[in-house]
């Protein structure tokens, strides 16, 4: 299912996976914990823990640096396009401002996880817990905006 | 701790539970497991086999007690891991793993096959994939958060945080500790933290690595229903020499050096049950053919199992339910079969009808040694070696018979240095560490903590890196 997290890749940022760069494959990592999180399957159940840049998948760092060259070909669905495109939207809207679009993801799905391990801390304590643990996303107004894109519906 | 009453279970006898447990069991998105068999549809082979998720989730809060118990844990900490036992299925789906699998691996672009002939072809085509890659290559991921939403861990973590129902049980009882509770019992179930607060990854351990309350109960259980009595194991002797020991700083529940006969016996008995049991010839045709008419369902939205935006809905983190959503509570083995029973609509693919009629009216003949090859060995060339010479590709492709793959191991673990050697070295004493979390861990009496597979006494470290292999054929 490489395919499938290539095209959403390219699709959710608007360019292509470049696996020698950091900034890339750190991206990839957290599209994948974050459409997880909206249902999309990608072929493996992928474990992840928390890391350096928030959280990490191993098993799918190393699929990844074993891809072939030759990837074949996925066609999203018209569900999935859907997801993509609320994604897509909210990143694309935001990058020129304080975080590039690498930090936003990790601010996003960094809540998406410290949300999920510590229960009613509400927006206040968990934007706080954020920011205490990722110290370099710290652009109040910002993490505000990715907490209402993933919480208040 | 007060008990208010006992449960009389067929396994451990009275199992005495206590307030806030009587009312959780009382609500009815607890009495929904009743309508979910353990083995799903197992009891087509093994009649006695309609146990189901609510006896074990009992089953599982007893056995974590005794373990608890053991470890002395104070009153408080010993109802918290109570609860985490008795919520921890919560979440699971209709026939259970079967059901899940036919979830959890579909979605909106895939395609369900319709013809019988292609769904053959496909399946000849995974399974040949998969026996062609077969390599001597072993776990090492563990102790890890897997956030699909639709694993039944994360399903049933999520139900105990966004229940009304559940949750103002538990404020009633622990009031302003509410979030920590919820946390614990939330790491429990899904077998991963970020930190070591209150000891929580001791707590995981106990429902959640080789030898936990889960594990043991369905052991216990599924044999004893089954009638085949592999997992006639001396439960209390091994809850009697489990220990806490600590590695590199973190508590690691373990079982005594002089022990070790009995965890040899506790895992080679759980291989039993797999092989005798799980992996029965007819029971695996049965769950690989329902496991394909209810992924149909979920990918076409099918009523009554068109439930996975609802389930995605519902689930979503901080979407508070006050009442059970009506869907879930019908969300049991009964949808199953009373999609079966209505049968489909002449626009539905024909395969369906087949499915319907494999399930309900087939005569499965037993596997012999014409259509299957078993095989327990660590020599994997040997297994595929033998396929070859066999001719059973070129057999399934003339008859059009459909093959099943099964392999399993005895241990998920290998030796240290196995592990050293073979496994990126970044985050080596972390990956260490959850190893010894998620494994089968031995104090020995110099306090030192290892792994099963790393005992010279044990029978395990000797056969860690053997696997049983089936492959068989099926007429359909």
């Amino acid at each position: 299912m490489i395919s499938k997290i290539i095209e959403f890749y390219k699709r959710t940022y608007g360019e292509e996976y470049e696996p020698k760069k950091l900034d890339s494959r750190v991206k990839l990592q957290k599209l994948v914990f974050y459409y997880s999180e909206c249902g999309i399957y990608f072929g493996n159940d992928y474990g992840y823990e928390w890391n350096q840049y928030g959280p990490y998948s191993e098993q799918l760092a190393d699929e990844m640096s074993s891809m072939d060259d030759i990837v074949q070909i996925y066609n999203i669905s018209k569900d999935e396009c859907d997801v993509i495109e609320k994604l897509n939207d909210f990143i694309m809207k935001r990058i020129h401002r304080t975080y590039n679009s690498r930090f936003l993801m990790e601010c996003i799905v960094s809540m998406q996880y410290l949300n999920f391990f510590n229960f009613g801390l509400g927006k206040k304590g968990l934007l706080e817990l954020v920011q205490n643990k990722k110290p370099h996303l710290n652009d109040v107004v910002l993490n505000d905006e990715v907490y209402n894109f993933l919480f208040e519906l | 701790m007060k008990f208010v009453k006992n449960i009389q279970d067929d396994v451990h006898g009275f199992v005495p539970i206590t307030k806030i447990e009587y009312d959780i069991i009382q609500l009815p998105i607890f009495k929904r497991l009743q309508d979910i068999k353990q083995l799903s549809l197992t009891s087509w082979v093994f009649p006695g086999s309609e146990h189901t998720r609510y006896s074990h989730s009992i089953g599982v809060m007893h056995i974590i007690d005794k373990i608890a118990i053991q470890l002395n844990f104070k009153n408080k900490d010993r109802q918290i891991v109570r609860l985490a036992g008795l919520l921890h299925d919560i979440g699971h789906y209709p026939l259970s793993h079967v059901g899940e699998l036919g979830y959890k691996n579909s979605d909106s672009s895939d395609e369900f096959i319709k013809q019988l002939k292609d769904f053959v072809s496909s399946e000849t085509s995974n399974v040949k994939s998969k026996i062609d890659k077969l390599d001597n290559s072993f776990e090492t991921e563990f102790f890890k958060y897997n956030n699909n939403i639709y694993h039944h861990e994360k399903l049933s973590a999520s139900i105990v945080r966004n229940s009304a129902e559940i949750r103002d049980l538990l404020k009633e009882k622990y009031n302003t500790e509410l979030s920590e509770v919820i946390d614990t019992i939330t790491s429990m179930i899904i077998g991963h933290s970020y930190d070591d607060k209150n000891n929580i990854k001791l707590k995981i351990q106990m429902l959640h690595s080789e030898i936990d309350a889960d594990r043991l109960d369905y052991l216990l259980r599924d044999s004893k229903s089954s009638g085949t009595k592999s997992g006639n194991i001396n439960i209390d002797y091994l809850i009697g020499n489990m220990v806490k020991g600590t590695y590199k700083g973190t508590s690691i529940l373990c079982i005594k050096e002089k022990a070790i006969s009995s965890a040899d016996q506790y895992l080679l008995s759980r291989y039993y049950a797999y092989t005798s049991v799980i992996f029965h010839d007819k029971v695996i045709f049965l769950g690989t053919i329902a496991e394909k008419l209810i992924r149909f369902c979920s990918i076409t939205g099918k009523p009554p199992l068109e439930v996975k935006s609802n389930l995605k809905m519902y689930m979503i983190d901080d979407t508070n339910f006050s009442v059970v959503p009506d869907f879930f509570m019908k969300f049991n083995d009964r949808a199953f079969w009373s999609l079966i029973d209505k049968g489909f609509h002449n626009t539905d693919p024909k395969i369906l009808d087949t499915i319907k009629d494999i399930i309900y009216n087939k005569d499965i003949k037993k596997c012999n040694d014409s259509t299957e090859i078993k095989m327990f060995t660590n020599d994997y060339s040997k297994f595929i070696k033998k396929v070859r010479i066999s001719g059973f590709w070129k057999r399934v492709a003339r008859k059009g018979t459909l093959p099943i793959f099964q392999d399993a191991r005895i241990t998920e673990h290998v030796p240290i240095k196995e592990f050293t050697s073979r496994i990126k070295k970044k985050d080596m004493e972390k990956k260490l560490l959850n190893r010894m979390i998620d494994g089968l861990s031995i104090l020995k009496d110099n306090r030192k903590v290892v792994l099963l597979v790393d005992c010279e006494s044990s029978l395990i470290s000797r056969l860690y890196d053997s696997r049983f292999f089936s492959l068989r054929e099926y007429n359909i």
